[in-house]
């Protein structure tokens, strides 16, 4: 795991123009959120629970993966930014695979732009997740001038990602897609991927209060040229 | 033109036919014998516009009695499509001569309109001029000094290759019907037939034509379109450079209808026509060995028919490709909404799924503690039986039973609308195919079209304009003594139901295309002559008779009231009109030539020019092949608009030549 120090979270949780949360998808999102804590996380021990045995670092860094979760068109491009380095074909696949199922259309669940990037409010998420003794919030953590906030894992929520996959096949999807995302996010901080998200024109040009476009026929079109050059 | 009478189906020679007969209450095989008779053809294709321009005037003599006596000589080569300006700073230095002389190779009638002084000087004029990629030369030569025109040597060639094969070499008289026949045929004009109140049948040619492309000077404007107001000629070249289909079919029935009339007035019993009817049969005998004698000339005259049969082919495929290029844009669009339906009732699907799925998994599980006021359930009770927290009753899991019929609902509409993009991607497929097998068939057209241009240029026959001759001299022949000779008709047999009939049917055919085309017309002709200085203009309308009526200063006038500066431009105003909107048609046959001697004069304010210029300009440079030469006293603006190499200038008190 890097060292994530600098990852410093700036409270631009938006106060009073929060969005009422999408009716219906609360327990997808606690699941995704979840799946992403599970992939993200490594180990660690602590005083403050000694059954807790993982942490999750940054609140930004989680923010950043849900966007590549969120949003196949814009993974698909950071993956095709990984092939054109690495050469590794597997890349250029999995980016072609996400088109080949309509992905960019289908499971995109859009995020608005606030001051700070993509956000969405987590606390019901979260609160879901506490609820079931899977993940423990923490508070604000202080590390020299940079804060954060990171979240403990019991080991319960491994578990119950194991049998969610084995009861319902399906959610193997989310499994897999941190799997992907993390093939990005791995190496980076959460800055360094607000970053990326930020050398994207239509997510900067986005007005605060906007939601996130598409980039979908862009990286489509620059698929095809990759594809077509090998 | 609205896309739907782009697209109406046109009438074929055969239902014209059926039509007909069935009108006119008889056999179609007797419809088609009379109206044949009687030179009537079905014309329901519009010929492939063919493209005139000049490639070079140059002209030498002997100037006498003025301050600058001795030799001249004038040179102006290649000159292409685009704009071209002969100009002076002052007038009187030549350009009107010079455009004169265009014009009157333009239309093979020398010395035309140049003036006698100019005439009596030269010695030699060589105009070239192309037709589509066919380069034709005019040449006269006299003696300098000479003012009779029988005195002077014309020639009319073509280049075959590289050599020039004289198609006419003769005295000046002969060479105007040379030309004309050339024109007319080479363009695929039919004569404009008329009937004189006598009963004589005679025809508008090249002349009426060609005067449609040259404007200005000093003659006064009298008709909008050419220089003749009777016969509804106006009406007529515009409908010929339109490119009406069925025009040329129903002038021939007003002839015929007209000949036939004046056919039915008692006669002499004598035959006082015995001795012309004897020239026609000797004529016939003549022309019928000439064609023996060369079949050089019966491969051209087969190679042009064919490329007429090609032509109005042409036409037709290209009505059935835009037609299918409509249609598959249309299932483009189609295809491409449902299919963002499709993957918008995917997305609601998948999200539905996904929740039902993990509220699954989720519901199989106990809480530990409160969401909302995270009481710790080991040390509390567990939850209530109702699913709520025991201290602040909150409600833990939420079964949302809606939701299951909610996800049901989508996944039955994501099937109805997947089924719906399969066939309108079928569909799209179809009409892909349709519309690449009509491209196709143009393809096969144009190449068949290439191929005949190519042997039509290649075929060398000298004895072509014999025959071309000969038919003329039988033509002429034959409406002198009135075809009704031929035929002892009293005007109420067959022959008159079926030219009534014919002449309803094929009007009907003809109103319906050209309300449209006039409507386009007059509204060109109302922005053009507005923008040119027309005051005052609200509403032009040019009629079905070729009358346009105006409405200027809220009062209603016509084009015949005008003042002579404001005829001349509405004249040009209507000339520009009629090429764009031939061009933005796709149908039309304007050769796009336009010659304009001094549109600035009768009092045309500079801003005006300009707009004039400009317009013009654009006609020339946005309108593919184009050619407009502009004879013109020389002013500033011009330099914006004509490119400097396609000027001739006399600067001061220089002269042009």
């Amino acid at each position: 795991m890097t060292d994530l120090a600098d990852d410093a979270d700036v409270d631009d949780t938006p106060k009073s123009s929060s969005a009422p949360p999408v009716p219906g998808t609360r327990h997808r999102d606690a699941l995704r959120l979840l799946f992403i804590l599970g992939g993200g996380c490594h180990e660690t021990t602590t005083a403050i629970d000694p059954e807790v045995t993982h942490v999750f670092q940054s609140e930004k860094r989680l923010m950043a993966i849900d966007f590549l979760v969120r949003y196949p068109d814009y993974l698909a491009d950071a993956l095709l930014d990984q092939f054109e380095v690495s050469g590794d074909v597997s890349l250029l696949s999995a980016a072609d695979r996400i088109f080949v199922d309509d992905e960019p259309s289908i499971r995109t669940v859009s995020m608005v732009r606030w001051h700070f990037g993509a956000y969405q409010k987590i606390e019901t998420a979260l609160a879901t997740l506490h609820a079931y003794g899977f993940v423990r919030p923490m508070k604000l953590v202080k590390d020299g001038e940079n804060r954060r906030y990171d979240y403990y894992l019991y080991p319960k929520a491994f578990d119950f990602l194991h049998s969610a996959v084995d009861q319902v096949p399906a959610l193997s999807w989310y499994r897999d897609r941190v799997v992907l995302a993390m093939r990005v996010a791995a190496a980076k901080s959460g800055s360094e991927l607000k970053g990326w998200q930020y050398e994207h024109e239509e997510y900067s040009n986005t007005p605060r209060g906007g939601v996130i476009p598409s980039i979908a026929v862009k990286v489509k079109t620059r698929l095809d040229n990759l594809k077509a050059a090998r | 033109m609205s896309a739907s009478a782009r697209l109406a189906p046109m009438t074929t020679e055969a239902e014209w036919l059926d039509s007909i007969a069935t009108a006119a209450s008889c056999e179609r095989q007797v419809v088609e014998d009379v109206l044949r008779q009687n030179g009537i053809k079905a014309q329901p294709g519009v010929p492939r516009a063919r493209q005139v321009s000049f490639t070079s005037i140059s002209f030498a003599g002997m100037k006498e009695k003025t301050s600058l006596d001795g030799p001249f000589s004038f040179e102006w080569s290649d000159l292409e499509p685009g704009l071209w300006a002969v100009m002076s700073d002052l007038n009187l230095r030549g350009k009107s001569s010079v455009m004169n002389i265009l014009h009157a190779a333009l239309r093979g009638d020398f010395p035309g309109d140049i003036k006698p002084d100019v005439w009596r000087w030269l010695s030699r004029v060589t105009v070239g001029i192309v037709v589509d990629t066919v380069q034709y030369r005019v040449g006269v030569e006299k003696l300098s000094g000479g003012e009779d025109p029988d005195g002077a040597k014309a020639t009319l060639s073509r280049l075959n290759r590289d050599e020039w094969v004289p198609l006419y070499e003769g005295n000046l008289t002969g060479l105007k019907g040379n030309v004309e026949t050339l024109f007319m045929e080479e363009l695929g004009f039919s004569k404009l037939q008329a009937v004189n109140d006598s009963g004589t049948r005679y025809e508008h040619s090249w002349p009426a034509v060609a005067a449609c492309l040259s404007i200005g000077g000093n003659a006064e404007s009298k008709a909008l379109f050419g220089e003749i107001i009777f016969d509804a000629l106006p009406q007529r070249l515009l409908q010929l450079f339109i490119g009406m289909p069925w025009i040329s079919t129903l002038t021939a029935i007003s002839a015929a209808k007209k000949l036939m009339a004046s056919s039915s007035l008692p006669r002499g019993a004598t035959d006082p026509l015995a001795p012309l009817k004897a020239r026609i049969k000797a004529a016939d005998q003549e022309l019928a060995e000439a064609r023996k004698k060369s079949p050089a000339a019966a491969g051209r005259t087969d190679a042009r028919t064919r490329m007429a049969t090609l032509d109005a082919d042409l036409v037709v495929k290209q009505e059935t490709l835009s037609a299918n290029r409509t249609k598959l844009q249309e299932m483009e669009e189609r295809h491409e909404r449902t299919r963002t339906e499709k993957l918008a009732q995917a997305k609601l699907v998948q999200e539905l799924r996904d929740e039902k799925d993990a509220g699954y998994v989720f519901r199989n599980l106990r809480p530990e503690r409160c969401p909302a006021c995270e009481a710790d359930f080991h040390d509390h009770h567990a939850h209530d039986e109702d699913g709520s927290c025991p201290l602040c009753k909150t409600t833990i899991v939420l079964e949302d039973e809606a939701a299951d019929d909610r996800l049901t609902e989508a996944e039955d509409n994501l099937k109805d609308i997947t089924t719906a993009l399969q066939i309108v991607a079928a569909e799209w497929k179809a009409a892909r195919r349709a519309m690449k097998e009509a491209e196709k068939a143009r393809d096969a057209v144009v190449a068949d079209l290439s191929l005949v241009q190519v042997e039509f240029r290649d075929k060398r026959d000298d004895v072509e304009l014999q025959i071309a001759q000969l038919e003329g001299t039988i033509r002429e022949l034959k409406a002198l003594v009135g075809e009704e000779a031929q035929s002892p008709d009293d005007g109420s047999g067959p022959e008159k139901a079926i030219f009534d009939a014919a002449e309803k049917k094929t009007k009907a055919i003809v109103e319906d295309f050209q309300a449209e085309v006039l409507a386009d017309v007059s509204k060109a002709v109302m922005r053009l002559a507005t923008r040119f200085g027309v005051g005052n203009l609200t509403d032009a309308k040019l009629n079905g008779a070729g009358h346009l009526k105006l409405i200027q200063g809220g009062a209603e006038t016509s084009f015949s009231k005008l003042t002579k500066g404001e005829r001349l431009r509405v004249k040009i105003a209507a000339a520009l009109a009629a090429v764009e909107v031939a061009r933005d048609r796709g149908l039309g046959r304007h050769p796009g030539l336009l010659l304009l001697d001094s549109p600035g004069a009768e009092e045309v304010v500079d801003a005006d020019f300009l707009e004039m210029l400009k317009s013009v300009s654009n006609v020339a440079t946005e309108m593919g092949g184009v050619q407009v030469i502009i004879g013109t006293v020389h002013r500033p603006d011009l330099d914006d608009v004509v490119p400097r190499t396609h000027r001739r200038h006399a600067v001061g008190n220089e002269y042009l030549f």
